[in-house]
């Protein structure tokens, strides 16, 4: 007799971490990188990575003391109803934030690069659409959508590295290890929004179907995507050289226009590219945009969070509309992954906080 | 008939959404640009040769039927490079395309008072590919692309087959540098060497290249001069060169290189306030010619001949090509800068602006290892 098996699977949690990871930021990372560090990017970026892995054991923890509840409820349970309520409202800013960056930052490329014609309004509200309409069918759409989409995104990016094996020069890699520990410490510190993303785990974790494997799938969930940033910024770095990188706008579509495929049957593999980096921003924005509408739900207490998910949208697209140049939307999204930072300090401290008092849930 | 309704209003409203290529162009529309040709023009403008392909006409080529012409050559007077966009849209009845742009070119003129302000607009647009190769002319660059194939290829499709073609079987070909490339190099001021283009008579020749200072075009360097950085710059696929031999130096005898590693080591000489720069050239390759007598190759001595006068040879083609760059060009084309900030980090942070008296002052010590692996099919 066929089960019917609720939850969200093992494999579908490490393709749902690594696609929250990956999303628009992959066209912009080495030039954060080598911004932060010159040409010790490659490393930092690395050291950055394994901070954050460690952060994602973390939260894997805190959320395992509380199986069945999203950080909305434990945070109540652990620091008293009111602030954690004020805590849940943070949360949700945060989240529906993201939505926003993710969705301007897509349209901003989209528009600029390949449909130069087409109101940016137009291509955020279709995206928004598609997201919301993606969003109302649940978590469990969206974790299947991911399995699907994710190793696609993967393979692409993959694809881009090797291929531009071919421009590699490695004299653009050196020096190394030449400025002191001080451009290592700043440059992780910098470097840690990049792997935002994990953080969905305090609130996807009560509906994984098996609790225990939790931790293990998403650190591999998160391993992928780290290994593809580091020879992303590795091969960018190896290509342009570090100060070229930091000057480009967007360096790993930079690659790809330097690409040339192997029997130039597509001439341009930029495009090819963008389509894969489209669905990254879809899976992305998806999953942001499914947490907010939830987080805003249980505040409330409530239970369906479909309302709330079609409500949301004209405030996500007022968001996302806000930044008038692209000056004002690189610094937008800085303002927002610091918040994200808030956000991972605010769960080590419930973590210790729990701890400290030994409350545990369910 | 609730669901029926339903399913008609379905049907209608996905027909009228499947009709989605209202806004779509033609390819006809579409004029594609093969090359631009940039000369100075009068006062501070600058004078813009667009190279446009006509579909119809390389069809035509490519069925064996010729006649018609492949390209046509627009030119335009403009201020910058965008602004003879603009222009060029009033005299033609398509829309500008670059994303197969093939060569940008240069004229001499204008790339002596400067390049890198003409560059900016290739490196800022989105639609542009980073393989579009950079050369400068000799004499304007409009001539240029006057010269039409034989074969019925575009000129800027010649000209960038060329480049690629002929500098892996020939020495006095330069690498080519492309837009990202350029985008490398340009991040800070530094002096480079592009590929040069120059018409002879009829046809058209990439020989020799041109030596850009910061952003300013010098001069040219000949083939031979183009062999000796070929050389030091660890770009030799294949080539030949040629030697003397004998002891009246009358026996000509052509070796050709089938492999070549260059390694360059610097070493400061803080007093003298210089660097030397080692430089190991490995060099395998095989004789291919020998004049004279035919049947004297194969013997140690001819052999061993051969590898010290291909030494010597290639000593002093990279001497001489060294000597030309620091002595009337003061322009470090070779990108040595590059070298000395990998290998003293500490010094270069301190003394980036000062790199030109040391490059100044700079010795080349080689170290030339000819190997003779093989001497053709006659004994």
């Amino acid at each position: 007799m066929k089960q019917r098996l609720d939850g969200i699977s093992n494999i579908q949690i490490t393709f749902l971490i690594s696609s929250a990871i990956t999303g628009v930021t992959v066209l912009s990372l080495p030039r954060i990188a080598s911004e932060a560090a010159g040409t010790d990017g490659v490393f930092v970026i690395l050291i950055a990575g394994i901070v954050s892995s460690s952060i994602l054991v973390l939260i894997a923890l805190l959320a395992n003391r509380f199986p069945k509840d999203t950080i909305i409820e434990y945070s109540s349970k652990i620091i008293t109803p009111l602030p954690g309520k004020a805590a849940g409202v943070g949360l949700f800013i945060y989240l529906l934030g993201v939505s926003g960056t993710v969705l301007r930052n897509f349209a901003d490329v989209i528009k600029g690069f390949i449909l130069r014609q087409t109101p940016l309004e137009i291509i955020m509200i279709l995206f928004a659409f598609t997201v919301l309409y993606m969003v109302l069918k649940g978590i469990l759409t969206i974790s299947k959508m991911c399995e699907l989409f994710e190793p696609m995104v993967i393979g692409a990016l993959g694809l881009l590295i090797i291929l531009s094996f071919k421009n590699f020069n490695i004299e653009n890699l050196y020096p190394l290890f030449e400025k002191g520990v001080n451009p290592y410490l700043r440059g992780t510190l910098d470097l840690l929004p990049v792997f935002l993303g994990y953080e969905i785990l305090l609130f996807v974790f009560p509906f994984a179907r098996n609790k225990s494997n939790v931790l293990k799938y998403s650190l591999f969930g998160f391993l992928m995507p780290l290994l593809m940033f580091v020879t992303l910024t590795f091969v960018a770095i190896g290509v342009y050289g570090a100060d070229a990188t930091g000057r480009s706008l967007y360096p790993t579509l930079q690659l790809a226009k330097y690409i040339v495929f192997p029997g130039a049957f597509a001439e341009r593999f930029d495009i090819f590219f963008m389509i894969f980096w489209i669905f990254a921003s879809f899976t992305t924005m998806s999953i942001y945009y499914y947490l907010a509408s939830l987080s805003i739900t249980r505040v409330f207490g409530l239970k369906n969070y479909k309302p709330f998910a079609v409500l949301m949208l004209p405030f996500v697209f007022m968001i996302g509309i806000l930044p008038q140049n692209i000056l004002q939307i690189l610094d937008f999204s800085e303002y927002i992954s610091l918040i994200g930072l808030g956000v991972l300090v605010f769960s080590m401290i419930l973590l210790a906080i729990s701890f400290i008092l030994r409350k545990k849930g369910g | 008939m609730l669901k029926k309704l339903c399913l008609l209003t379905m049907m209608t409203l996905v027909s009228l959404s499947l009709t989605g290529c209202w806004d779509r162009t033609d390819i006809e529309r579409y004029a594609f640009i093969l090359g631009i040709g940039i000369d100075k023009g009068e006062k501070d403008g600058i004078v813009v040769t667009y190279q446009i392909a006509l579909p119809q006409g390389i069809m035509a080529a490519g069925q064996g039927g010729g006649g018609g012409e492949s390209t046509v050559e627009i030119k335009v007077d403009a201020v910058n490079k965008k602004n003879a966009d603009q222009k060029l849209l009033s005299k033609t009845n398509q829309i500008p395309n670059y994303s197969h742009l093939q060569v940008i070119v240069f004229g001499e003129k204008l790339s002596k008072e400067g390049i890198r302000e003409h560059l900016d607009f290739f490196l800022r647009e989105p639609e542009m590919r980073h393989l579009t190769k950079v050369l400068i002319s000799r004499g304007d660059s409009e001539k240029v692309f006057k010269v039409k194939p034989k074969n019925g290829d575009s000129t800027s499709q010649y000209i960038s087959e060329m480049l690629e073609q002929t500098q892996r079987f020939s020495l006095s070909v330069p690498k080519y540098v492309d837009l990202g490339m350029l985008q490398r190099k340009l991040a800070h001021p530094s002096d480079l060497l592009l590929s040069k283009v120059s018409k002879i008579d009829d046809m058209l020749s990439v020989e020799g290249g041109a030596v850009v200072k910061e952003d300013k075009f010098i001069g040219w360097i000949d083939s031979k001069q183009a062999i000796g950085y070929k050389l030091l710059e660890d770009n030799v696929n294949w080539g030949v060169i040629d030697i003397s031999i004998g002891a009246d130096k009358k026996d000509r005898v052509s070796f050709q290189i089938i492999g070549s590693q260059t390694k360059v080591q610097p070493m400061l000489k803080p007093k003298e306030k210089k660097f030397i720069f080692s430089v190991k050239l490995t060099i395998e390759g095989d004789v291919v010619e020998v004049g004279q007598d035919m049947f004297k190759a194969f013997d140690a001595n001819f052999v061993k001949n051969v590898e010290k006068q291909a030494e010597n040879e290639v000593e002093n083609l990279c001497l001489g090509v060294f000597e030309k760059l620091q002595k009337s060009f003061k322009a470090d084309a070779l990108g040595l800068c590059e070298v000395v900030a990998n290998h003293y980090p500490t010094f270069w942070d301190k003394h980036k602006h000062e790199w030109k008296e040391y490059f100044l002052r700079s010795e080349l010590k080689l170290n030339v290892d000819v190997s003779v692996r093989r001497i053709g099919l006659i004994k």
